[in-house]
């Protein structure tokens, strides 16, 4: 476990640790195999050089040590295959979870450069979509209207922003509406193109909620000694995308650094914060998708439960738009 | 030319019994079989993914496609012929049944553009208004153009490269030859098409 | 077979521009690539301007670059960016490293290594090399028209590359357009080269030089030329139906239904896969990453026997694992497409193909490792580069291992980790041992011998960059940040790894550098270099019997093989040498 905590982000699905088991295995594997062959490399290089050695030896080497490696080689890359990568696969890829299991059913619709989310409402039932109604501030998914199909009429469609509960099986549809994508989400270990032209499906569930990723991922940093020039405006704008995580005098816990609030703390004699990123289970396209590619982010909040049945309860279901200050962060 | 200094350019190599012209050529075939398999791998594709039309809603006109696979199976003969006429070392009837190859070609090429192409795209049949269309313009679009190809080799030979008989007649044959097998290739690739677009 | 069929004097166009003879076709694939390369590098290192300090002005460059590419501040555009690395990717693979492994090792050595006078079709060769250039040329000219170069990535994937470039630009003359004609013109002519590399091999090796006494440099081109005739084609295929996407509106890639930007398609058709496109892609492009580094393990190969002064371990085994390899890569290429939807059973088959194909290329790394045991090792300077090959292609083709496999691949795939794993295996992989052979065989070349002071401020800086820049590459892509990110800073994983990616940055810049001793080093060495005789490094295979340089023709008197491509420190001999062409009764 000690590679993956040290260079992967945290994992707060069910099913990512074992795809960070492989990882580590693999790259441990790597490791040995590596040093081993670099020890002999070098030895070589040192002991027949030249210098050391002027005359080659013609015969061929007895190579038995060589053969060794090479079956330990085989059969460490058959049990990763067999033991490991084909079962989690197999897992990933299996029928999706079953009714029994009680999941929370989405669409997502990717788009240059969004992540629409499509929840069917309390029906559970999706309305039905044509691309001749699509209108890309108003109905980005092209969703028909609750007369024309009464599953639409509860239809809610969220924008970048993807609620859900954790403990809770999602099982995710996912497609395209021009190019393809590809949602990724790290921290949840889930990765898989959006295509047109298909719907295919994705399941995760999540055991922690937005904050305690925020517990996970929260780190001090050392404020810079000035709260004014070059430093300081680096250090807010590399800092921009986190978020205090404990009351510091008159700033609130959960908010983001600006030039002020440096000098606030400046004055208050704090050399240091927690901080912790403010949108911690970030959804990125992963496969290039035109020139917004880089900045077609989402972020998943994550709930505990009876959070995310408030939050159902509470949206606007006739709004398409989620006005968040996510959009123009 | 150094080309005349260089081993196997006549005599058959012994291991692959070919001279260097034919062993290339049939490797030129070998990416020509990848290239044509490729298409028609793609047409299997298209056809299985989903929203094809049923067999007769695009139908092509048999009786054309018909008449268009004897000429070509007819100028693959003439194409022997004129191989075999030069190897017997008549050089007139060679000529005559390479002009015979080349006008059946014409005749191949005016059939499809004329009475195929134009016709469709008249009634509105045009690569974009279907995925069936666009992969028949293009598989046979494909193959019309190795035809023109082949009829600009046939040319060349007939006119400024029949030099090359009165200096190196064995060389001259070897190149009708290699003429000659790639022909038969572009048949075969026709016999493939006509049944996957006008019959299945 | 004298040369006094070559005695008329052929003017200066026939003999070194329209040349038909593979040595002088060689060196221009060669002086072509190399250009290619650089000009493919440099825009990388403009890129990694935008990567380690995203959204500041690029310094130096950054007016000229004109509207496609940077803005009023000379700020890199996000479609300029991709351009760029679209182009990086094409230039660098199709127009780089291609061309200079096969187009120039490959035409100028294999004949000579093989003992012919010429190659088994001297026009078509020149053809090859001069559709190639027309090739390079249009990709070029593609930075030049409305809307600038084609920006949809080097794998070109639809639906994106069939609407890409088309608003604002010429319907025909617009970038994704001219990189599908280049493409065309640059697999015509990998056609023409491979199949005059075959009959070549086999036809016209000399009396006594068996498939089994062939160097190994000539069985690595022997096996990247089928794969070149065998893979191409579908590509071409592929090209061909983007094409006709892009100019007749057809949809073989455009599904049903698309709406991109709230604009329904309603051009198309519909009814089309944009998978059908990857698959084809594939076919060819897995083979074509053994087409890059074939040709380099040949390379390493001779260096290696050369300057360990002892056979190279294990001949055959070397020979079959590249004919498997051979065999293998194409049955592996979907795992490129793992996330794709693919189900259990495809992914378990090509994850298990993919497991299989690393066991060649262990053995061959093995076989190389083993063949410095008990040697005699000379650090020339192709030495270190060949040397420097063998634990970066270790590292490239060990952390392909996680990416075969499809669990393990959903985290990693589409990141920076991809990007590390194939540059170590083809630029500090590849691109170390063609520089290596460069140096090797150099003065057959010239005559003249590069310098070796130069060679080592070459080496050791090229070295220590080229890990600088890929390895935190690792780091980045463990870390979770997508690859092709214009600003990787917009996610909190880009944030947290900033300083790696500036490493990234600061080492390309450096590799930059350290290539000036390498460009003085070549113009110097070639007209002032010290004068060195027909076989300076006391080399076996048939190549060093010729003149250095090598007439019109090669061989002063056609060779005959005797024996086996490495003999070297036969017990009881006179020399720790025995050149395949000299008889028994001479070297005993």
């Amino acid at each position: 476990m000690i590679a993956s905590s040290f260079w992967l982000p945290p994992d707060i699905s069910t099913h990512g640790s074992t795809i960070d088991l492989i990882i580590e295995y693999v790259h441990w594997f790597m490791a040995a195999l590596f040093v081993v062959w670099g020890a002999y490399f070098l030895y070589c290089l040192v002991r027949f050089r030249e210098g050391a050695n002027p005359q080659a030896t013609y015969r061929d080497t007895k190579a038995k040590p060589s053969k060794v490696a090479e079956v330990v080689v085989i059969i460490v890359e058959a049990i990763l295959l067999v033991g490991f990568s084909i079962p989690v696969w197999a897992y990933y890829r299996s029928e999706p979870p079953g009714a029994d299991k009680n999941p929370l059913v989405v669409r997502v619709v990717a788009q240059q450069f969004a992540w629409n989310i499509h929840y069917p409402g309390p029906d559970g039932k999706f309305g039905k979509s044509k691309p001749e109604l699509v209108d890309e501030s108003l109905n980005p998914i092209g969703l028909v209207d609750g007369e024309e199909d009464a599953n639409a009429a509860d239809d809610y469609v969220s924008v970048n922003i993807f609620h859900m509960p954790k403990d809770r099986d999602v099982l995710v549809r996912l497609s395209s509406k021009d190019v393809i994508h590809s949602f990724a989400v790290p921290l949840l270990r889930v990765k898989q193109d959006a295509i047109p032209g298909m719907e295919i499906p994705i399941w995760f569930k999540a055991e922690k909620t937005n904050e305690d990723a925020q517990e996970i991922m929260k780190r001090s940093f050392d404020l810079p000694a000035s709260p004014e020039g070059d430093d300081a405006e680096t250090f807010v704008k590399e800092n921009r995308l986190r978020v205090t995580m404990a009351k510091y005098g008159s700033i609130e816990t959960g908010s983001t650094i600006s030039m002020e609030d440096l000098k606030t703390l400046s004055d208050a004699n704090v050399t240091s914060i927690e901080m912790a990123p403010g949108y911690p289970v970030n959804i990125q396209c992963a496969q290039l998708c035109g020139l917004g590619h880089y900045r077609m982010k989402g972020q998943m909040k994550i709930y505990e439960p009876a959070d995310y049945e408030e939050w159902v309860s509470t949206r606007d279901d006739d709004e398409f738009f989620d006005e968040d200050e996510f959009d123009d962060e | 030319m150094s080309s005349e200094l260089l081993p196997h350019t006549l005599e058959p190599h012994p291991v692959t019994g070919m001279y260097n012209g034919k062993f290339g050529l049939w490797l030129f075939l070998a990416s020509e079989v990848m290239l044509f398999g490729a298409l028609f791998s793609a047409y299997i594709l298209l056809r299985t993914h989903g929203d094809f039309p049923a067999h007769g809603e695009h139908s092509l006109s048999v009786p054309i496609g018909a008449i268009n696979t004897f000429i070509l199976i007819t100028s693959s003969v003439t194409m022997v012929m004129a191989w075999a006429s030069f190897k017997l070392n008549d050089p007139g009837k060679g000529k005559f049944y390479l002009m015979a190859t080349v006008l059946l070609s014409c005749a191949f090429l005016f059939i499809k553009i004329k009475f195929e192409y134009l016709h469709k795209i008249h009634d509105g049949h045009t690569p974009d208004s279907h995925t069936f269309y666009a992969i028949y313009y293009c598989m046979t679009g494909l193959h019309g153009l190795h035809i023109l190809g082949g009829v600009v080799v046939m040319l060349y030979f007939l006119l400024p490269g029949f030099g090359l008989w009165h200096k190196n007649p064995q060389q001259f044959t070897n190149r009708i030859e290699c003429t000659g097998l790639y022909w038969h290739f572009v048949d075969l690739v026709w016999i493939f098409l006509f049944p996957v677009f006008y019959l299945l | 077979m004298s040369s006094d069929h070559h005695a008329h004097n052929p003017g200066f166009i026939s003999k070194y521009v329209f040349s038909v003879d593979h040595k002088v076709i060689g060196v221009q694939y060669t002086i072509t690539s190399l250009l290619f390369l650089f000009f493919g590098f440099t825009l990388m290192m403009i890129m990694r301007w935008q990567l380690a300090y995203p959204g500041e002005s690029i310094p130096l460059v950054g007016g000229w670059l004109g509207q496609y590419l940077v803005d009023n501040n000379g700020v890199l555009l996000p479609e300029g960016y991709n351009a760029l690395g679209a182009m990086h990717g094409t230039i660098m693979v199709f127009l780089g490293v291609v061309p200079l492994a096969v187009g120039g090792f490959g035409n100028y050595v294999m004949p000579l290594q093989i003992g012919a006078p010429d190659m088994a079709f001297p026009k078509l060769n020149m053809a090859s090399y001069w559709v190639y250039f027309l090739g390079g040329v249009t990709m070029l000219s593609s930075f030049f028209v409305p809307g600038g170069a084609a920006n949809s990535g080097w794998t070109a994937y639809p639906p994106l590359s069939d609407i890409a470039n088309t608003v604002g630009t010429h319907p025909f003359w617009n970038g994704q357009t001219i990189w599908l004609l280049a493409m065309v013109l640059l697999i015509t002519s990998s056609l023409l080269g491979s199949v005059n590399f075959i009959v070549t091999i086999v036809h016209l090796r000399v009396k006594g030089l068996t498939m089994f006494r062939l160097p190994f440099f000539v069985w690595a081109q022997f096996v990247t030329s089928f794969l070149l005739l065998l893979a191409f084609p579908p590509l071409e295929a592929a090209g061909v139906l983007q094409l006709m996407d892009r100019v007749f509106d057809t949809s073989f890639f455009i599904p049903s239904g698309l709406v991109v930007s709230g604009v329904v398609q309603d051009q198309y058709s519909g009814g089309g896969s944009p998978l059908l496109w990857q698959h084809l892609f594939w076919f060819l492009a897995h083979p074509e990453v053994y087409v890059l580094i074939l040709p380099a393990i040949g390379i390493v190969g001779e260096i290696i026997a050369n300057n360990t002064r002892r056979p190279l371990w294990g001949y055959k085994t070397l020979v079959y694992s590249v004919i498997f390899l051979g065999f293998m890569s194409f049955v592996v290429w979907a795992h490129h497409m793992f996330l794709t939807g693919m189900g259990t059973k495809m992914s378990t088959f090509f994850q298990t193909t993919t497991m299989i194909i690393s066991i060649p290329s262990v053995v061959i790394l093995t076989a190389m490792l083993l063949s410095l045991w008990q040697a005699s090792i000379r650090f020339t300077v192709p030495m270190l580069f060949a040397l420097s090959f063998l634990p970066m292609f270790a590292i490239g083709g060990l952390t392909g291992l996680p990416l075969g496999l499809s669990a393990a691949d959903i985290q990693l795939h589409d990141t920076y980790y991809v990007i590390g794993h194939f540059h170590y295996v083809v630029a500090p992989g590849t691109i170390m041992a063609l520089l290596g052979g460069i140096y090797f065989w150099f003065p057959k070349v010239t005559g003249r011998k590069m310098s070796t002071m130069l060679g080592h401020l070459h080496f050791w800086p090229s070295f220590i960059f080229m890990n600088t820049i890929f390895f935190p590459m690792f780091m980045v892509g463990l870390a979770g940040v997508s690859r092709r990110l214009w600003d990787q800073t917009e996610y909190v994983q880009g944030v947290d790894v900033q300083s790696w990616v500036r490493m990234s940055s600061w080492g390309a810049w450096g590799l930059g550098l350290a290539q000036l001793p390498f460009i003085i080093n070549f113009f110097y060495s070639a007209f002032a270099g010290k004068k060195v005789g027909a076989n300076p490094w006391n080399a076996t295979t048939l190549e060093w019997a010729a003149p250095s340089p090598p007439p019109h023709g090669n061989f002063a008197e056609v060779p005959v093989a005797y024996r086996g491509p490495y003999e070297y420190s036969v017990p009881d001999a006179k020399e720790d040498f025995h050149p395949q062409h000299v008889p028994d009764s001479q070297v005993v």
